[in-house]
C-alpha cells in the first residue's frame, strides 16, 4: 500500500515536473463544468473523473459547479443559456428540454467530433435519438432508463397475490392488498411527473410506442380512444385506492420511502429505483422482482414495449473558447459516468461497456437490463419530450385525473390542444 | 434611578391566572413543532413510521447529525451566510440612517418624493427583479456582492420606514444644542443621531438579518460555486437529497436553525436593552 | 442651523448612496421587468413587441384571478387573525407578566427560522400517515378530523396559511411590543395616577400611541401576503390542481416551466401595482383615523 502511494506520488511529481518543463508555452486554461450532483455518490463519481482528467491534462483546470436538479433545470441553466454563459461543458436533458437551447444557438453541434473519435461504434443503438436536432448531434448520451414494475415478492407471498401480467391481475392484486390494509402502490402525485410515469407507460400499452412517439412529435394526434383509455386505467387504479392516502400532497421521494421500507408491494418506477432496492439502508434487499407493466387487453403495445430511453446528456457550450478540450472532457466524463452509474444501480448504460465486471452492479438493475433485452420500442416520458406550456398542461391534467376534476376524455383532448398550442 | 422606579411599578401589577394559562398555551403552539423537529432529528424512519411519532427517541441517533456535517459543507455555508448577512446589515443600517436623517431633518424640495420612492420599494418583490438582475449583474456573478447588493437594496425601504417613524418621534433639542456649539452636520449625524437611533437600529438589524439570512431564490440562482453557497441553499440541497430520511432531514433542519437561534440570543439581549433604554429615556 | 439643514452637498452626501444603490438594484430592474411585460419573449430567442396584450390576457385568465383571490384571503387572514393575536400578546407582555422576556423570545423564535426550514417542517407535520397533526388527532380519537391536508383541494390553501400565520405572529408581536415600550414613562405614569386600569390603559393610552406602528404592521402583513412564495412553493407548489395558487408562484411557473417571460413580467408588475394600491388605501384609512 505505502509503496504504491509513494510510487503514485513520485510518478505524479515527475509528470508535473516534465510537463512543466515542456509545456511552459502551453497556456493554462480553465474549463467550467456544470452538473446536478452536489452531494453523495454521484458527486464522488464526478470528482473522481475530474481528478483523472486534470492529471492527464496538467494545463487544464476543471472548475465544477453543482446545482440541485430542480433549480438547475428550471432556473439556472435556462437563464445562463439566454446569453450562453453556462459551463463550457454542461449536463442537459435532451428531447424538448434542450430544443430551445439548440434553437437559440447555445449548444455546439458535435458531429465532427463524433466522426473524429469514432463514437458511433462505442455507443448503444438508439441512444442518439433525443440529442439529435435537425439531423445534427448535440448531446453525448449519459445513461438510459426504462420504466418497470418493481414488486416486493415477500408481500406478494404474504397475501397470496400473483405478480400481475395482465390488467385484470393488476386490479385483483390492488383489491387484495387494500382488503388487507396494505397500500398497493407508490405514487407521490404532488410531483406530477410521478403520475406521468404511470399514465405514459399505460399509453405505451394502449396505443403502442410508434404511435405515441409520432403523436408527441406532432405527426399524429393525442385525442384518440387509446390515449383516453390510458387515462381511464390510471383513474381506475386511483378509484380502487391503489395509491397512498393523500398522494396529491406527497412528493415522489417522500412517497417512495414506504416501498423502500417494505411496506408497499408495488412501485412503477424508472430503472433508477434499483439502487434503492439494493441499498443496505433500506429493508427490501433481495426481495424485489422486476416485471414489465401488465398488458392491457386490446392494447397495441405488448409486454416488450417500455417507457424510457436516453434523456440525460452532456453538451458543450457553443460559446466555449476551447471546444476541443471541452469535448474531450465531456466525452471522458460521459463514459466514466455511464459506467459508474451502472455499477451503483443508478441507470442503464448508454455505452458499450466491454470491460465491465457485472458482479459490482446492482442485482436489481441487472434484472431490469435483462428484462428489457427483448425490447421492441421505447417512449420517453412525455414531460421530457414536450416543451414549455405543453409540460405544464400535462402536469395539471394528470393531477386533475387524480383529483377527479378532469375526465379521461378531457385529458386526451386538452393534451392534444396543448401540444398544438406549444408549437 | 428611573430604571428602579419602573421595576417597582411592574412588580405591583399582578397577573390573572387565566392570562398565564393562555401565555403557556401560545408558547406551546409556537415551540412544539420545533421540539418535534428536534426529536425526529434523532430518530430513524422505522421509529417515526412505527408508533413513536411524537415521543422522545428510543435511541438518540446523533449519527444523523454526523451524516449532515460529514456529507455537507455546513461550516462553509454557515460562514458564507454570516459574511453576507453581516455586510448586508452594515450597509442597510448606515445608508438607511443617512437617508432617514436627510428625509426627516433636512429641508429640501424633493424630500417627500425621495421618501415615497423608497416606500414604493416596500411593494417590490424580489422575484420581480430576478431575471433583470441576473442579466445586469453578470460581471459579478458568483461573488458575495451579487447577493449583498440586492439584499441591501430590498432591506432599505423597510429600514427607512421604521427609522423615519422613530426619528420623527425624537426631540430636536440635542441637535440644536450641538449646532449652537458649532458642530457640523456630519458630526451631528454620526455622534448624536446614530446613537439616538440605536434602539430602532437593533430592530432593523434583526429584521434585515432575517430577510437576508433566509433568502433562497437569488442565492440559488446567482451563486454557482459551492464554496460560496449560503446555508439556506445548503439545506435545500440536503432536503432534496435525503427527502426520504426523516431523521437526517430533521438533523439538517435543526443544524441550520441552531445558529440563527444562537445569533438571536446574542442580538436579542441588545434589542431588549436598547428597547428598555429607549423606553426609559423617552 | 437652518442653513446647514439646507446644505445641498450634505443632502447629497446623506441621500445619494442609498438612492443610487436602491435605484440601480431595485427600481431599474423593475422598470426592465415592466419593459419585458410588453414583449412576447421566451428568454432565448429575439423578443417581439406586443404592447399590452399580456395584461389583457392576464385579467381574463381564470387561473390568475384565482391566484389573486387566494392572496387576498391570505392578506385577510394576516390582518384579521394574525395581527389581533400579535397585539393581544404584545399588550399582555407590555403590562408586565412574570417571564415577560422568556415569553417574548418563545413567541419570536419561529420568525427567525428560515422559511425553507419551516416549510419542510410543516410538510412533515401535515404528512397524512406519520405527521404530527394526524397523529395527534388520532390519539385524541378524532379520526374524522384527520385529513390529507396538503393533498386535498379543499384543505390545501388553509393548510398553507396556518404555518405562515403561525410563523409571523411573533414578528408583529415584537414590533407592537417595542413600539409600546418606547411610549414615554411619564405618559403611562400620568394615566396611572388618573386611575386608569390596565385594559383602559391599553385602549386609551398605548394603542393610540402606537398607531404608526400598527399602520406599518398592516402594510407589512398585506404586502407580505401578496408577495408570499417560499412556503407555498415548498408545501404544495400551488397544487393540487391550482387549489393553493398565488400570483408570485404563478409568475414563477410562467418563467421556469412555460418560459413565457413577457407574461410572467406582466404578473410581476401587476403584483407591484396591487401592493401599491392597497398600501395607499391603508395609508388613507389610517390618515383619517389619526386625524380623529
Amino acid at each position: 500500500m505505502k509503496t504504491n502511494k509513494f510510487l503514485a506520488l513520485l510518478t505524479a511529481l515527475v509528470m508535473i515536473l516534465s510537463v512543466a518543463a515542456f509545456a511552459q508555452a502551453d497556456e493554462q486554461i480553465t474549463l467550467h463544468f456544470w452538473h446536478i450532483w452536489p452531494t453523495d455518490q454521484m458527486s464522488e463519481i464526478v470528482d473522481e473523473y475530474i481528478e483523472i482528467f486534470e492529471a492527464e491534462h496538467p494545463n487544464i483546470k476543471i472548475e465544477a459547479t453543482a446545482t440541485q436538479e430542480v433549480e438547475y433545470q428550471n432556473t439556472k441553466l435556462r437563464i445562463a443559456a439566454s446569453n450562453k454563459s453556462q459551463g463550457d461543458v454542461f449536463f442537459c436533458w435532451g428531447g424538448g428540454y434542450a430544443k430551445d437551447y439548440v434553437d437559440a444557438g447555445a449548444v455546439l453541434p458535435l458531429d465532427e467530433y463524433f466522426e473524429k473519435y469514432g463514437i458511433h461504434d462505442q455507443i448503444l443503438e438508439g441512444t442518439l435519438v433525443n440529442g439529435t436536432y435537425d439531423g445534427k448531434i448535440y448531446g453525448l448520451p449519459l445513461k438510459q432508463w426504462a420504466g418497470v414494475l418493481f414488486c416486493n415478492q415477500e408481500l406478494f407471498d404474504l397475501y397470496g397475490v400473483k405478480i400481475p401480467e395482465t390488467w385484470e391481475e393488476m386490479m385483483t392484486a390492488v383489491k387484495t392488498f387494500r382488503e388487507n390494509n396494505v397500500t398497493p402502490m407508490i405514487l407521490g402525485a404532488k410531483d406530477a411527473w410521478h403520475i406521468g410515469m404511470i399514465q405514459n407507460a399505460l399509453a405505451v400499452r394502449t396505443a403502442g410506442p410508434d404511435y405515441v412517439n409520432k403523436a408527441l412529435a406532432g405527426e399524429a394526434t393525442l385525442d384518440t380512444a387509446e390515449i383516453v383509455r390510458s387515462a381511464e386505467l390510471l383513474v381506475e387504479l386511483n378509484e380502487a385506492a391503489a395509491f397512498p392516502k393523500g398522494t396529491l400532497g406527497l412528493g415522489s421521494e417522500e412517497s417512495q420511502e414506504e416501498f423502500m421500507m417494505g411496506m408497499v408491494p408495488m412501485y412503477f418506477g424508472g430503472s433508477w429505483v434499483s439502487s434503492g432496492c439494493d441499498s443496505p439502508d433500506n429493508s427490501i434487499q433481495g426481495k424485489i422482482v422486476v416485471a414489465p407493466l401488465p398488458t392491457v387487453e386490446g392494447g397495441l403495445g405488448d409486454a416488450t414495449t417500455y417507457s424510457g430511453g436516453v434523456i440525460d446528456m452532456m453538451m458543450v457550450n457553443a460559446a466555449t473558447e476551447h471546444p476541443d478540450e471541452a469535448f474531450e472532457f465531456a466525452l471522458g466524463m460521459t463514459k466514466h459516468m455511464s459506467e459508474e452509474c451502472y455499477k451503483i444501480g443508478d441507470s442503464l448504460p448508454a455505452w458499450k461497456l466491454p470491460d465491465i465486471d457485472e458482479s459490482e452492479v446492482s442485482p436489481t438493475l441487472i434484472n431490469v437490463k435483462n428484462q428489457i433485452q427483448n425490447s421492441t420500442g421505447y417512449v420517453l416520458a412525455w414531460d421530457t419530450f414536450l416543451s414549455g406550456s405543453a409540460i405544464d398542461a400535462h402536469y395539471q391534467l394528470l393531477q386533475g385525473l387524480i383529483a377527479g376534476t378532469v375526465t379521461p376524455a378531457q385529458f386526451a383532448t386538452e393534451m392534444q390542444a396543448a401540444v398544438e398550442a406549444a408549437k | 434611578m428611573s430604571v428602579n422606579r419602573r421595576k417597582k411599578v411592574d412588580l405591583k401589577t399582578r397577573t390573572h391566572p387565566l392570562i398565564n394559562v393562555f401565555l403557556v398555551i401560545v408558547s406551546l403552539i409556537q415551540v412544539f413543532p420545533l421540539y418535534w423537529m428536534f426529536t425526529f432529528s434523532l430518530k430513524d424512519n422505522r421509529e417515526i413510521f412505527g408508533a413513536n411519532t411524537v415521543g422522545l427517541p428510543q435511541v438518540w441517533r446523533w449519527s444523523n447529525y454526523e451524516q449532515v456535517f460529514s456529507k455537507a459543507n455546513m461550516g462553509t455555508y454557515l460562514m458564507n451566510s454570516v459574511i453576507i448577512t453581516a455586510l448586508t446589515i452594515f450597509f442597510t443600517l448606515l445608508l438607511s440612517a443617512m437617508a432617514t436623517y436627510a428625509i426627516v431633518r433636512m429641508k429640501w424640495k424633493l424630500s417627500k418624493v425621495v421618501y415615497n420612492t423608497f416606500l414604493i420599494g416596500m411593494m417590490l418583490s424580489i422575484h420581480a427583479v430576478l431575471l433583470p438582475l441576473y442579466l445586469n449583474l453578470q460581471p459579478i456573478m458568483s461573488t458575495r456582492w451579487v447577493l449583498i447588493l440586492p439584499y441591501t437594496a430590498f432591506a432599505m425601504p423597510q429600514a427607512i420606514l421604521l427609522m423615519v417613524g422613530s426619528l420623527e418621534a425624537l426631540p430636536k433639542e440635542m441637535e440644536e444644542a450641538a449646532f449652537i456649539d458649532g458642530a457640523n452636520i456630519y458630526r451631528i449625524f454620526f455622534t448624536i443621531i446614530l446613537p439616538m437611533l440605536m434602539p430602532i437600529l437593533s430592530t432593523v438589524a434583526i429584521l434585515t438579518f432575517l430577510s437576508s439570512w433566509n433568502e433562497m431564490m437569488l442565492a440559488v440562482t446567482f451563486i454557482s460555486i459551492d464554496k460560496l453557497k449560503t446555508v439556506t441553499v445548503g439545506v435545500n440541497d440536503m432536503v432534496g437529497k435525503y427527502s426520504t430520511k426523516w431523521g437526517i432531514i430533521g438533523a439538517g433542519l435543526t443544524a441550520a436553525t441552531l445558529p440563527t437561534l444562537l445569533m438571536y440570543a446574542l442580538l436579542s439581549k441588545n434589542v431588549t436593552k436598547s428597547l428598555a433604554m429607549g423606553a426609559v429615556k423617552g | 442651523m437652518e442653513r446647514a439643514l439646507r446644505d445641498k452637498r450634505a443632502i447629497c452626501f446623506f441621500v445619494i448612496p442609498a438612492l443610487v444603490w436602491f435605484g440601480l438594484i431595485a427600481l431599474v430592474p423593475v422598470m426592465q421587468s415592466a419593459g419585458y411585460s410588453l414583449l412576447d419573449w421566451d428568454g432565448l430567442t429575439t423578443p417581439t413587441f406586443i404592447g399590452p396584450q399580456n395584461y389583457v390576457k392576464l385579467i381574463t385568465d381564470e387561473l390568475f384571478i384565482k391566484a389573486i383571490v387566494n392572496s387576498f384571503l391570505l392578506a385577510a387572514a394576516s390582518v384579521f387573525i394574525q395581527l389581533p393575536i400579535s397585539m393581544l400578546l404584545a399588550m399582555i407582555l407590555v403590562n408586565g407578566v412574570k417571564g415577560e422576556t422568556l415569553y417574548r423570545n418563545l413567541f419570536f423564535i419561529p420568525v427567525i427560522i428560515s422559511g425553507s426550514v419551516i416549510a419542510n417542517l410543516w410538510m412533515k407535520i401535515y404528512h397524512p400517515s406519520y405527521g404530527l397533526l394526524n397523529q395527534m388527532l388520532g390519539s385524541l380519537g378524532l379520526f374524522d378530523m384527520q385529513k390529507e391536508w396538503l393533498g386535498d383541494t379543499a384543505t390545501a390553501l388553509g393548510a398553507c396559511f396556518v404555518p405562515m400565520v403561525w410563523q409571523y405572529i411573533g414578528y408583529h408581536m415584537l414590533l407592537f411590543y417595542s413600539a409600546a415600550k418606547s411610549i414615554g414613562e411619564d405618559v403611562i405614569e400620568a394615566a396611572r395616577v388618573d386611575g386608569a386600569n390596565r385594559i383602559q390603559m391599553v385602549f386609551r393610552i398605548i394603542i393610540p400611541q402606537i398607531v404608526p406602528m400598527i399602520k406599518a404592521c398592516v402594510i407589512f402583513a398585506i404586502t407580505g401576503s401578496l408577495k408570499s412564495f417560499d412556503m407555498i412553493y415548498i408545501l404544495t407548489r400551488g397544487g393540487p390542481v391550482h387549489a393553493s395558487e398565488v400570483p408570485s408562484l404563478l409568475m414563477f411557473n410562467k418563467i421556469f416551466t412555460t418560459h413565457e417571460y413577457g407574461y410572467a413580467s406582466a404578473i410581476a408588475i401587476l403584483i407591484i401595482v396591487e401592493c401599491l394600491v392597497l398600501t395607499l388605501i391603508v395609508q388613507k384609512a389610517f390618515a383619517s383615523i389619526q386625524k380623529d
